[in-house]
């Protein structure tokens, strides 16, 4: 069985070394079809009625992509239309070495049952295996490999085939030297794009096939319009020798002539390159890592602040584009003067799949049109489609092929349609992929982890947990919540002090470690809730029943329960895996309801009642000990239940009961941030709050000081104090406004390994050590801090990468990187219903409070809707009013009116939606009128705009 | 023969011995097995005494070559071990051990000799003796013969030519673990007061060079005559992705693989040595430990046949 077969390899490391490696050859590798007799395999992939219907082959036929088929047609590859393929094992390596993300999506392909991809180790094999001849080229090696491959299946199918109906096997390249010398050979074989026309049914795919290179000569005029790039080893020696410069490009996004590129220094120290004008952006797109060359200092410039959009047409009109490079040159003040540069080569390309708009070409019968990402940082991309008609008013994915220097767009080509622009699922889909949230459904190797069912406790299970069932949990939550991960429980002890436990749903018994589940739970790193939608961390089953602590069913728990006296002082904390059942799920306004209700003395409610006491006892010494009470507005939506369309508005009540869960959340969390630390001084993930530098509450001590307030920022402490003094009489949202402002001041609370930093204070809650520990439902960091914790008490084994500080600091930017991507996904979708919702209402007049003053414009804040909006004093078109603005106040004086904060205004909101790529609320003055820059209260007519979407 | 009975060491033994860390991953150094007779003269505490770690004689020596193996395994992290079709790299399956092939006598001049090769490791043993102890005669053992063991690379065996001088601490160490597996096999109480030497050469080396030098050595004593309580057969095993690689070639096992030695009589399953410098969690190693047992005896197969084949031949040379 085992042939053994010696063969040289040279390699470059440092010099040049010999590396002799065995390479045994075996006949036991079987082809993995189903109609073959000849083969002793236990399981097949391949089918026999392999029929894709093509114009081409009649027949039953496998395909044979070559390496650069799958490198650059992974998106046909994708297709649930194409099936049985044979992917060889020589171009898995290939794709292996040439490119990460593809060999990533290829794996996935492979792992798919329904798309039936076999994989092929022809290089072990016997009969396909192949030395490398004198004078060929590794390349050239590797494609004869696959003709090889390719000839010896059509062979083995035609002598092994059990009832003789013709399998043949397709050998695909785009490789004009391959194609004629497999055709030499006898196999059947076809460029890509031949074959993918020829599939009858699928029209649509062929607008998915990427640009291959001899196609992209014939694009764009002959004329070079940027200057090469430099090749890495010369970009390499550059940067080494300090003449280049290495960075990320980052696009303004106000001016598509001019870029940034940060360059990331030693240590805190990095400075930023100005680039202008198409020649020296040099074909970089947003977030690509380019090397810059410095230009003389004569010729460095400021960055304008104009705004410009690339709105040239289709052809290349540079004359147009040149008048607008000159305007930009307008000679600035020498201080203002940057840094300026320009772009030298290509390091990375971070190009990922873009959404956006097909500008549809004016010429009807043209196929090549213009695309307009999404993203106004991303230049316009040129795609072949000829299902323009189609596409127009649709939102698509195109993915960038390439840029040839002569081209002045990059040419890509067509992914996916999203659906059409405006509609909720579209949109939803769209912010989700530009906030780079991971949405797919769940692969079947994620799901084959999940726990088989029907699903129940075995006594194996209860060996190392705590049998708590008999406790009266309850677990209260906002109404609608399916996936509960916390319940409590409070009863008295005999010694007359207070048992309190915090149940959280044990997730990590069932995401074990290093599995794909746990790889995509990680991967995804939180739960997003968008409006009337919620992208779950971890599968169904999981997230709304197993691990969610329902009502009168048994659940695995993780608890964490607390001996404390009447005073609320702890007097001892333990943790253990128990299992429990949940007598009752409440929302908050149903426990409210039953500790207010003296009538109700069951369990539960004692439990509720005791709860919340301890919770106004806990709340005080957190707030006495300097805890921040921050507000920030937040809005719900009432969604109509049919068509889930926004119907009303509300911003969020917050009741007692809230405040008690989140009290013992709070303790929880500190308890085991204590506790993993001190068990794991090294690698215990936590999450800080670091306390903002001064200079970030200038805004709030001026606004504060211009209603004679003073605000103290000296300590959390303080902070807290002197905002609840602040009250102005006659003024009661004054408060809250300043509150609002204080929340804008602070950081961003961050998810850290222990091991990795020394600073581990919470500043708004004031406390000295926290972590998450409560949600790992939603939240992948507490399901680290639950492996922790268990290791803590013996419940469960470690795994290396637990313990090892470097990945879980990696883990950790993970976490706040997705956790932030949440929360701006979070807010574009609430501004998305909220543009619904202004759609559907027509035009309104509400009142605001003046929450910002900038050079040109007020921010003005509906408390009604929590809706924050932007009023323009410098309209295009309209004569600009005389605007002073004074930095100290700061105020804004408008022809003779003065704008202060927290000045009272009334506005009308309507829906600008003349772009439709970017609609938003638009909002114009009022009160106070002001001849000239305020408008007419114009009526408002909701309820006839209302009954015309109804029709 | 009592003793061997006592020698047989099984897993919950060996677990018993390992020093777990903090983080519950378990770093077995070196485990020695020390001789036969030095079994006997301890104290009878159970298994725990028999067993020596040499963590506490080598602790120093092997925690500094700890950080070089991390280091290699960044570098070499380019390397698909295992591919999702259980093929390695040089296309073996995951318990399939390298083409052995083996030759004894392969030297006049010595006692004992044999060449054997595992894939592209190579080595060369030579046995002399049992002869009179050589140099000082302090060294002599009044009950037991002294068994001293050579380990040395040739020059040419690695892809780089490199001078390997004699008695650096690679080779002392390696000569050390030889001397005390053979300790452990060779029935050395026969032959009081006197002394057998093993030399090994490593030819070329592709991975496992312990475990080559130990079955080559054990065919040379074997062709000696020098009576042994079983055949020594040694093997490697590596863990990856969740699976158990015999053999390991050197691809392999600089490809950051945690990888452990482990040297068996494969007749009682006695253990005679067992290493490992890599950090492993503790549920692995039951199953690495299996699957090394279970490789070692597909080793002893073939040092059989070859033994057995080399009768035959030497037996008809003979005429009888």
């Amino acid at each position: 069985m085992l042939k053994s077969k010696t063969f040289v390899k040279k390699t470059r490391s440092g010099g040049v070394m010999k590396i002799v490696r065995e390479h045994y050859l075996r006949d036991d590798i079987w082809c993995g079809s189903e109609a073959c007799s000849g083969c002793k395999q236990e399981s097949t992939v391949l089918q026999t009625d392999a029929c894709m219907e093509s114009s081409l082959c009649s027949y039953p036929h496998y395909l044979v992509p070559d390496t650069n088929v799958v490198l650059h047609q992974i998106d046909v590859l994708e297709d649930p239309v194409i099936r049985n393929v044979i992917i060889l094992q020589t171009v898995l390596q290939e794709v292996r070495h040439r490119s990460a993300p593809v060999y990533k999506r290829l794996k996935d392909v492979l792992h798919e049952k329904e798309k039936h991809f076999y994989t092929f180790t022809n290089e072990h094999h016997r009969e396909t295996f192949i030395d490398r001849e004198p004078g060929e080229s590794a390349n050239d090696r590797n494609d004869r490999a696959i003709r090889v491959a390719a000839k010896w299946y059509s062979q083995h199918l035609k002598t092994f085939e059990c009832d003789k109906d013709g399998l043949k096997v397709v050998l695909l390249t785009n490789d004009q030297g391959n194609k004629q010398k497999a055709e030499e050979s006898g196999l059947l074989v076809y460029k890509c794009e031949e074959y993918i026309k020829s599939l009858i049914a699928n029209p649509e795919l062929v607008d998915r096939l990427a640009l291959s290179n001899d196609d992209k000569n014939e694009i764009g005029s002959s004329k070079v319009l940027f200057p090469e790039h430099l090749p890495l080893s010369r970009i390499q020696a550059g940067i080494k020798c300090g003449s280049f410069l290495q960075g990320t490009f980052r696009a303004s996004r106000d001016n598509y002539l001019e870029a940034t590129v940060f360059v990331q220094g030693e240590g805190d120290d990095s400075t930023e390159v100005l680039l202008q004008g198409l020649q020296n952006l040099n074909r970089a797109v947003h977030q690509d890592v380019v090397a810059v060359q410095l230009l003389p200092r004569s010729q460095w410039v400021a960055p304008s602040s104009v705004v410009l959009q690339d709105e040239g047409a289709a052809k290349d009109d540079d004359v147009e584009e040149e008048e607008e490079e000159k305007a930009l040159r307008i000679s600035a003040a020498e201080a203002a003067r940057k840094p300026t540069g320009k772009v030298v080569g290509i390091i990375k390309r971070n190009w990922r799949p873009f959404c956006g708009m097909l500008n549809v070409s004016q010429i009807k019968e043209s196929t090549r049109h213009l695309f307009t990402p999404a993203d106004r940082r991303v230049p316009r991309i040129r795609i072949e489609t000829r299902q323009a008609s189609t596409l127009a008013g649709h939102r698509i994915m195109v993915a960038i092929d390439g840029w040839p220097k002569d081209s002045r767009y990059p040419n890509g080509h067509f992914v996916r349609s999203l659906g059409s622009a405006g509609e909720k699922d579209t949109e939803q889909e769209v912010l989700l992929l530009e906030h780079d949230v991971p949405h797919q459904a769940f692969s079947q190797a994620v799901l084959s982890f999940l726990p088989k069912m029907p699903w129940a406790i075995t006594p194996e299970d209860m060996v190392r947990r705590e049998d708590l069932r008999h406790l009266s949990v309850c677990s209260v939550d906002p109404p609608g919540c399916t996936d509960i991960d916390d319940a409590l429980h409070c009863r008295e002890l005999e010694n007359g002090n207070l048992e309190v436990g915090v149940h959280i749903a044990d997730v990590s018994h069932f995401i074990r470690p290093s599995n794909a589940l746990d790889k995509e739970a990680a991967s995804r790193g939180t739960t997003v809730y968008l409006c009337g939608k919620r992208i779950d961390m971890v599968p169904e089953l999981l997230s709304s029943n197993l691990c969610s602590l329902r009502s009168n069913v048994e659940r695995f728990a993780f608890s964490c329960i607390w001996e404390m006296n009447h005073k609320a002082e702890v007097l001892k904390t333990r943790f253990t895996k128990s299992a429990i059942n949940s007598k009752a799920s409440l929302t908050y306004a149903e426990a409210q309801m039953r500790i207010d209700d003296t009538n109700m003395n069951d369990e539960i409610t004692k439990s509720l009642r005791g709860l919340n006491k301890l919770a106004k006892t806990l709340k005080r010494q957190r707030i006495d000990k300097g805890a921040l009470t921050l507000s920030s507005l937040e809005v719900r939506f009432h969604m109509d239940s049919e068509t889930h369309d926004p119907i009303d508005l509300q911003t969020k009540e917050l009741m007692e009961t809230n405040s008690m869960v989140e009290e013992f959340m709070l303790l929880a969390n500190i308890s085991v941030a204590q506790k993993i630390y001190d068990e794991f001084s090294e690698c215990a993930l936590l999450r800080k709050h670091p306390a903002p530098p001064p200079s970030n509450y200038d805004i709030l001590l001026k606004a504060a000081k211009s209603k004679d307030v003073e605000i103290h920022t000296d300590s959390a402490k303080a902070l807290a104090d002197s905002l609840d003094g602040a009250k102005v009489d006659g003024f009661p949202y004054f408060n809250t406004l300043l509150r609002i402002l204080a929340t804008r001041c602070m950081m961003q609370a961050v998810y850290f390994c222990s091991g990795m930093d020394s600073d581990f204070h919470h500043y708004g809650l004031a406390s000295p050590i926290y972590t998450h520990f409560t949600s790992p439902i939603r939240r992948y960091a507490d399901i680290i801090v639950h492996r922790l914790l268990a290791v803590a008490i013996g419940a469960d084994s470690t795994y290396p990468d637990l313990m090892d500080k470097h990945k879980q600091s990696a883990l950790c930017n993970n976490l706040n990187y997705r956790h932030k991507m949440s929360q701006y996904a979070q807010r574009a979708s609430v501004a998305f219903h909220t543009q619904l919702f202004f759609k559907s209402r027509g035009i309104l007049n509400e009142e605001g409070y003046v929450l910002f003053v900038r050079k040109n414009a007020i921010i003005v804040l509906i408390p009604k809707f929590g809706l924050e909006g932007t009023v323009f004093f410098d309209t295009k078109g309209k004569t600009v009013p005389n605007l002073v603005f004074d930095e100290e106040g700061p105020t804004l004086s408008v022809e003779q009116h003065i704008f202060c904060i927290f000045d009272k205004v009334k506005v009308t909101i309507t829906l600008d939606d003349s772009n439709v790529q970017h609609q938003k609320i638009r909002m114009s003055l009022i009160e106070p009128v002001i001849t000239g820059v305020s408008v007419p209260a114009p009526d408002a007519e909701p309820q006839a705009k209302k009954l015309k979407l109804d029709n | 023969m009592n003793s061997v009975a006592a020698l047989c060491l099984n897993i919950p033994d060996i677990k018993r011995c390992i020093q777990t860390e903090e983080d519950r991953t378990v770093t077995v150094r070196t485990l020695l097995l020390l001789s036969l007779w030095s079994c006997r003269s301890s104290s009878p505490g159970g298994a725990f005494g028999y067993v020596h770690s040499a963590a506490d004689t080598w602790g120093v020596a092997l925690a500094v070559r700890l950080p070089f193996i991390r280091s290699l395994r960044k570098n070499m992290a380019g390397l698909e071990l295992l591919s999702d079709q259980g093929y390695r790299l040089d296309g073996r399956k995951a318990a399939e051990l390298r083409k052995v092939q083996a030759r004894m006598g392969v030297f006049a001049q010595a006692d004992g000799s044999a060449y054997l090769e595992q894939g592209n490791t190579k080595a060369l043993a030579v046995v002399y003796g049992p002869h009179e102890i050589r140099g000082s005669r302090s060294r002599a053992l009044h009950d037991r013969a002294v068994i001293n063991c050579q380990y040395s690379m040739a020059t040419f065996s690695t892809a780089e030519r490199k001078r390997r001088p004699h008695g650096d601490r690679k080779s002392t160490e390696m000569s050390l673990h030889l001397k005390q597996t053979f300790e452990a096999a060779v029935m050395t109480q026969l032959y009081p007061r006197s002394q057998i030497d093993i030399y090994v050469k490593i030819l070329q080396s592709d991975g496992g060079n312990y475990s080559v030098c130990v079955n080559a050595a054990t065919l040379a004593v074997i062709d000696a005559g020098i009576p042994m309580r079983d055949y020594v057969c040694a093997c490697t095993v590596g863990f990856v992705d969740e699976t158990p690689l015999a053999d390991l070639c050197y691809a392999e096992e600089s490809g950051g693989v945690s990888s452990l030695a482990l040297a068996l009589l494969p007749r009682g399953g006695q253990i005679a040595l067992l290493q490992m410098d890599a950090r492993l969690h503790q549920d692995h190693l039951e199953a690495l430990i299996e699957a090394a047992m279970t490789a070692c005896k597909g080793v002893s197969k073939v040092l059989d046949e070859v033994v057995r084949q080399h009768l035959q031949e030497v037996s008809s040379l003979t005429g009888e």
